[in-house]
């Protein structure tokens, strides 16, 4: 960013926009400011080296040598896992860097999965995917706050998506998946103390990404055999999402993972409730879920709003979009087909409200992210009813000249605001 | 937190970390060492593991008990306690919720359903590590062994000791699978 603004004063002074002092201002302002982090570009290296070759480690052992007699193969499995205990103990004890701490922190986190990996290699032990990362995950999880290291963090935090997808949706193990709300619960602390106080920082700012997909990911092995009910929990749990990203904390980022995550995921799940046929699978009528399923709701919906509320500024469509499930389950029960088209009516009213904000702030990407609901909810009927083809052509043609001329006209109010401002200058 | 603090936690998490590997290597030597090693029937398979490797899995033919308890379901514990049959392989002598108080060989396992009079199990130690390049050739020749009808059947070699057991070998053809494949490569 910095360099950037440095990079064109030469042009701003040359223009005259800007005075050759000021632009000297500038630079000396950008000379001055303290560096958002302490996470230098070598850290960063260093990590992805250590991941690199921890994960080469991994493969190495998983290769199974059985040239090696099976002391030699023992001794193999616990020397990585000795020297980077040695390393990252001497690092904590002699207070060394950041980066000493996140490249050995790193290194012993693949030593402990090796070690584990090539014992049960060595002795045949049984045990799954499932079983053998909850234990690794587990035994590392406390170096997270003994070395307080941003990779560490997202090693954690990759991993328990990992273990997850793999518990949830490969094995379908109902016994191990509640483990990762145990390791999301120990890795939020560290989360709020980067919220705290390194909010502008580049790692908070990926987490701000990564913590929300990996919730995301996570909540279907939680709600499996819901049918229907699933994905209103599902669009509640986005909403929840997307209300968190109006939280003063996030609207003050540029990129703010929780919005931009919760407005495509809610539009999916409405797009989804809005093909017809994907109503048929109901067998045409809308179950009562689980008390359980129906708290979790409540509570996704009650954090929504409460959300909503304590922000109250700028609301927009999509901060209430948590009353569109459950008037879109509640008209299920009544029958199949009026939860079709609310959910219809609620993705239309979602859609002139992403044309009229992007109008109105001069944003093409809402502006294009309206369009293009409006877009698919137009496929959708060429599937679902019966509409004759010079009809589908026409509305083809018409949805490409409305793309171009809404496009056309923003760029023309841009123009003329740029211009108007000039002349006011 | 203090220096002196961050480091006693540490040595203590180092400790629980390397627990893990030293008991599972103490636990397995002292099964082989000391147990009674049982020959189980069964029909080696190719799968693989991201982290440890590529292994064959094996599929036991000892996986029910007739019984007339029929309140078994889904994920019971049960210990399963071993005799060996005419011909010397290992066999179900009886099955019991809670692990035997006399001196017989038994194995813990889970059960999987309880079906036409017959409680379902199944025993674990299904992966049996190969070098990656051995665990398909394995299967492959297992699979053109298996054709002749005549061949003796393929076992696991499996120690036992107060309910844990260290899977030792798989024999084919009264051979070891690593050296049956060595063997059967050129062929």
């Amino acid at each position: 960013m910095a360099s950037t603004v440095i990079k064109h004063l030469p042009e701003l002074v040359a223009h005259n926009v800007i005075t050759p002092a000021t632009a000297k201002d500038i630079e000396q302002y950008y000379a001055l400011k303290p560096q958002p982090e302490n996470v230098s570009l070598l850290t960063i290296f260093a990590s992805l080296g250590g991941i690199l070759a921890g994960l080469g480690l991994i493969l190495i052992f998983a290769h199974n040598w059985d040239t090696f007699s099976r002391t030699v193969k023992t001794l193999l499995a616990l020397l990585p896992l000795l020297v980077f205990q040695l390393s990252t103990g001497y690092g904590i004890i002699k207070q060394k860097s950041m980066r000493w701490k996140s490249v050995s922190g790193t290194l012993l986190f693949f030593s402990v999965g090796a070690s584990i990996a090539m014992v049960s290699q060595i002795y045949n032990i049984p045990g799954d995917l499932d079983s053998y990362l909850t234990t690794w995950i587990i035994v590392f999880l406390p170096l997270l706050y003994l070395l307080r290291s941003d990779t560490v963090a997202f090693l954690l935090l990759l991993f328990s998506t990992y273990y997850i997808a793999e518990t949830g949706y490969y094995s379908y193990s109902h016994y191990t998946r509640w483990f990762y709300l145990l390791f999301i619960a120990a890795i939020v602390p560290y989360y709020v103390n980067l919220i705290k106080y390194r909010a502008g920082s580049h790692v908070t700012r990926a987490f701000n990404w990564l913590l929300p997909l990996s919730i995301i990911i996570s909540f279907g092995c939680f709600i499996d055999n819901t049918y229907n009910f699933g994905f209103i929990l599902y669009g509640l749990l986005l909403c929840l999402v997307y209300n968190m990203g109006m939280l003063p904390v996030f609207t003050k980022r540029e990129s703010n993972g929780y919005s931009q995550l919760g407005s495509a995921g809610i539009v999916t799940v409405l797009l989804m409730m809005c093909f017809k046929w994907a109503w048929k699978f109901m067998e045409n009528e809308v179950s009562m879920p689980d008390t359980a399923l129906i708290i979790t709701g409540v509570v996704l919906f009650t954090c929504s709003f409460a959300i909503c509320y304590t922000t109250r500024k700028r609301l927009n469509g999509f901060n209430y979009a948590a009353l569109a499930f459950p008037a879109i389950f509640i008209a299920g029960i009544v029958s199949v087909d009026a939860a079709w088209i609310i959910s219809n009516s609620i993705a239309l009213a979602l859609s002139i409200d992403c044309i009229c904000r992007g109008i109105n702030r001069i944003d093409f990407k809402t502006l294009n992210f309206g369009l293009f609901i409006i877009a698919i909810l137009i496929i959708y009927r060429f599937f679902d009813t019966d509409i004759s083809f010079e009809v589908r052509g026409i509305l083809f043609l018409v949805l490409g000249a409305g793309f171009f001329t809404a496009n056309y006209f923003l760029a023309k109010k841009k123009k003329s605001l740029v211009k108007t401002t000039h002349y006011e200058n | 937190m203090k220096t002196k603090h961050l480091f006693i936690l540490f040595i203590i998490v180092a400790l629980v970390q390397a627990f893990i590997p030293v008991k599972m290597i103490y636990d397995s030597e002292i099964t082989e060492k000391n147990g009674t090693v049982f020959k189980f029937k069964t029909a080696p398979i190719d799968p693989n593991d991201p982290f440890r490797g590529k292994y064959v899995r094996l599929n036991y033919e000892m996986n029910s008990f007739a019984t007339l308890d029929s309140s078994w379901v889904f994920d019971d514990a049960i210990y399963i306690t071993l005799t060996k049959d005419m011909e010397g392989f290992a066999a179900v002598e009886n099955v019991s919720r809670t692990a035997p108080a006399d001196d017989k060989a038994y194995i813990a396992a889970k059960t999987t359903n309880y079906y036409a009079g017959n409680v379902h199990f199944d025993i674990g130690y299904d992966r049996y590590y190969m070098e990656e390049n051995k665990a398909p050739e394995a299967e492959q020749a297992y699979s053109k062994y298996s054709r002749d009808t005549l061949a003796k059947p393929a076992y696991a070699l499996i120690a036992v000791r107060n309910g844990n057991a260290v899977l030792k070998d798989v024999i084919i053809d009264d051979m070891p699978i690593r050296d049956y494949v060595v063997r059967h490569r050129n062929k």
